[in-house]
């Protein structure tokens, strides 16, 4: 007799395993934007954004308001002088980059303040909208007309971290399309915003605080050489009582350094692109099929704790590999634990069987046990009497 | 034969460029003459500094302010080699093993710190009054919305008034105060009494409001363009002095 289980017929494993794959993806689709997912895709989008290498951007540069530069050159006042902020502006306008993005409060400047800005090089300024988003305060101290500005907000989480930004109207955006698109903001209500794919900590990209940008910009060296030329920079705050940090993924970060991720985020190819559409369920049906079939070829005594074990480490490895190497955030859990319950129904199919079958075999053994007792009575006589003989012939 | 010593030069640019390192700062102050070596290149304001290089110093007293790529700025007194600015970098196996482990780990709470911005958040202004009623807003406009106490000393001879203020905006940001149009000092503090900063205000009659409004609108515009060292307690002595004159 063989040792091995007999595995069950193949199109029927395949058909059943593929039923409740099916489901799980149907039922993967439809709860997306339940919390209870969100929560769990955010763990695993949290641990891929941790799992990256740090490299420094090429293309993007923070210049910092720092503690020091607002003791120094703002003393310490709230909101920052308008003379100091252009002072700066100027400074980062001839080192010649690509677009400068002033995530700075400017409501309350002169309304010619633009007159006196450089004209050379696209900026964007940073302009808040109101809380139900219907109505955006002043830029630049005035109505916005004329001005490429774009709204430096984020799409929080149920959780308070950011991992968000608004996908219309967004300040990054128009960092990176360098004011070429600019449109009137739409309504942020109901946005669920793009991903923002953090690049690192704040190692991702160079800074220099204000101060020392001002020390430079009039050295020969600088003017010919320097780290700004060609990227896009942003200039914000750093300081403490700026109160512009924000919980992100990776820990706090100023509002700035979101910005410059969410900048990096928009230029080509850095984006995180997230899993939707027909494309990603027939990629997770497509795998939880490859696992069906597979499974239906490990020895059966073993396929049950093979898929539980196997599967939390197939699912976490797909997820890596498709952020890692399409930019695809992916959860691929549910459909694997389809998979998951598909074993299970099946090894409880077979238990089920296996039951019937002991339940039949221990009747049949009762059965003949009953038997040979009624033989062994018919028998016992006669061989009693047969012995007896025996011992007289002794 | 011509085509690998080329790619021989090439190699060894390419070397000499990584061996230089990445640059990871500029100098932007120095005193006395400074060297950057290999090389013995003499540092001057705004020369970039690479990782690996070795500055140092003969001159007594000497010292360099670097400005680092990471927005530190440093002062150094003597020798000493530039550090790079980053580790090295991990595996990917690494880096994943140190995701999952943080994943799995004990999470880390912070506290944060619910301070308001204390005196910063209350400035000088002309508040427009309607019967009663005193528009708070363009004073206090930087603080959260919430309960405060207010209070309103004339600025000549007078007792002080004081009011509650349920300070919502932009729909609720009036107080009810029993005061004629004039100067005063405003203090602000928390529902539970913690001072939170005092300014100069100037309460405007309905009718006067946009003119004596406007004119101090031109007045704050003028501090603006006051050179960046200005004394802030000049600039704020010269509004309370405009505020007092507008009454």
């Amino acid at each position: 007799m063989s040792r091995h289980v007999k595995h069950p017929p193949f199109l029927r494993y395949f058909g059943s395993g593929a039923l409740v794959v099916l489901a799980a993806a149907l039922i993967t689709s439809s709860i997306e934007g339940s919390w209870l997912f969100r929560h769990l895709e955010n763990a695993n989008l949290d641990t891929w954004l941790l799992a990256k290498s740090v490299q420094v951007s090429p293309d993007v540069f923070v210049v910092s308001i720092t503690d020091d530069d607002y003791r120094g050159l703002f003393q310490a006042t709230s909101p920052l002088r308008p003379d100091v902020v252009k002072r700066i502006v100027n400074a980062i306008a001839a080192a010649g980059p690509r677009a400068l993005g002033v995530d700075l409060d400017t409501s309350e400047w002169d309304a010619n303040s633009a007159a006196s800005l450089p004209k050379g090089v696209p900026i964007v300024w940073a302009r808040e909208a109101s809380d139900d988003g219907k109505s955006l305060e002043k830029v630049l101290g005035g109505d916005g007309a004329g001005v490429c500005f774009g709204l430096p907000a984020f799409v929080p989480d149920e959780d308070g971290v950011i991992r968000r930004y608004p996908s219309q109207s967004s300040f990054a955006q128009h960092l990176v399309a360098a004011c070429r698109d600019q449109e009137s903001p739409a309504e942020s209500k109901g946005d669920e915003g793009k991903l923002i794919n953090f690049r690192g900590d704040l190692g991702a990209f160079d800074h220099l605080s204000s101060t020392a940008l001002l020390a430079l910009a009039d050295t020969p060296q600088w003017t010919m050489n320097n780290p700004l030329k060609g990227r896009i920079v942003l200039l914000g705050g750093s300081f403490r009582a700026a109160r512009d940090k924000y919980y992100t993924p990776l820990g706090r970060m100023d509002g700035v350094d979101i910005l410059a991720h969410a900048a990096q985020s928009e230029l080509p190819g850095g984006a995180v692109r997230s899993p939707g559409g027909a494309f990603f369920f027939a990629l997770d049906l497509a795998l939880g099929l490859v696992l069906v079939a597979g499974t239906w070829l490990l020895p059966r005594g073993w396929s049950l704790p093979a898929v539980f074990l196997g599967l939390p480490v197939v699912a976490f490895l797909a997820s890596w590999a498709a952020f890692q190497s399409l930019g695809y955030f992916a959860s691929f859990v549910p459909v694997l634990g389809g998979v998951l319950i598909h074993e299970v129904i099946e090894h409880a199919r077979e238990y089920r069987h296996l039951l019937h079958e002991n339940t039949a075999l221990q009747h049949e053994l009762a059965a003949l046990e009953e038997g040979k007792k009624v033989e062994g009575h018919a028998h016992k006589a006669p061989v009693a009497a047969h012995r007896g003989h025996d011992k007289g012939r002794r | 034969m011509q085509t690998h010593r080329l790619w021989i030069a090439a190699l060894a640019i390419f070397a000499g460029a990584a061996s230089a390192g990445d640059t990871t700062g500029f100098v932007i102050g120095k005193q006395g003459q400074w060297l950057a070596s290999p090389g013995a290149v003499e540092l001057d304001k705004g020369r970039p500094v690479t990782a690996g290089s070795r500055l140092e110093s003969k001159d007594p007293g000497s010292s360099i302010t670097i400005a680092f790529l990471d927005g530190s700025a440093k002062t150094f007194n003597g020798p000493f080699t530039v550090e790079p600015l980053r580790g090295p970098e991990k595996s990917g196996l690494q880096r994943m093993l140190a995701a999952v482990s943080k994943l799995l780990g004990q999470d880390n709470r912070v506290a944060v710190f619910g301070i308001s911005r204390g005196s910063s958040g209350i400035r000088s202004a002309v508040l427009q009054q309607t019967g009663r009623r005193v528009d708070l807003g363009p004073a206090i406009d930087q603080l959260e919305p919430g309960q405060y106490m207010v209070e309103f000393t004339p600025a000549g001879e007078g007792s002080p008034v004081t009011a509650k203020c349920n300070f919502d905006p932009p729909s609720a940001a009036s107080a009810t105060v029993p005061v004629a149009p004039g100067a005063y000092v405003l203090r602000v503090a928390s529902a539970s009494g913690t001072p939170l900063g005092a300014a100069m205000v100037l309460i405007a009659s309905a009718d006067d409001f946009d003119a004596k409004s406007k004119a101090f609108r031109e007045g704050a515009a003028l501090t603006a363009s006051w050179p960046a060292a200005t004394d802030p307690l000049a600039v704020q002595q010269f509004l309370t002095a405009l505020l007092i004159d507008l009454q």
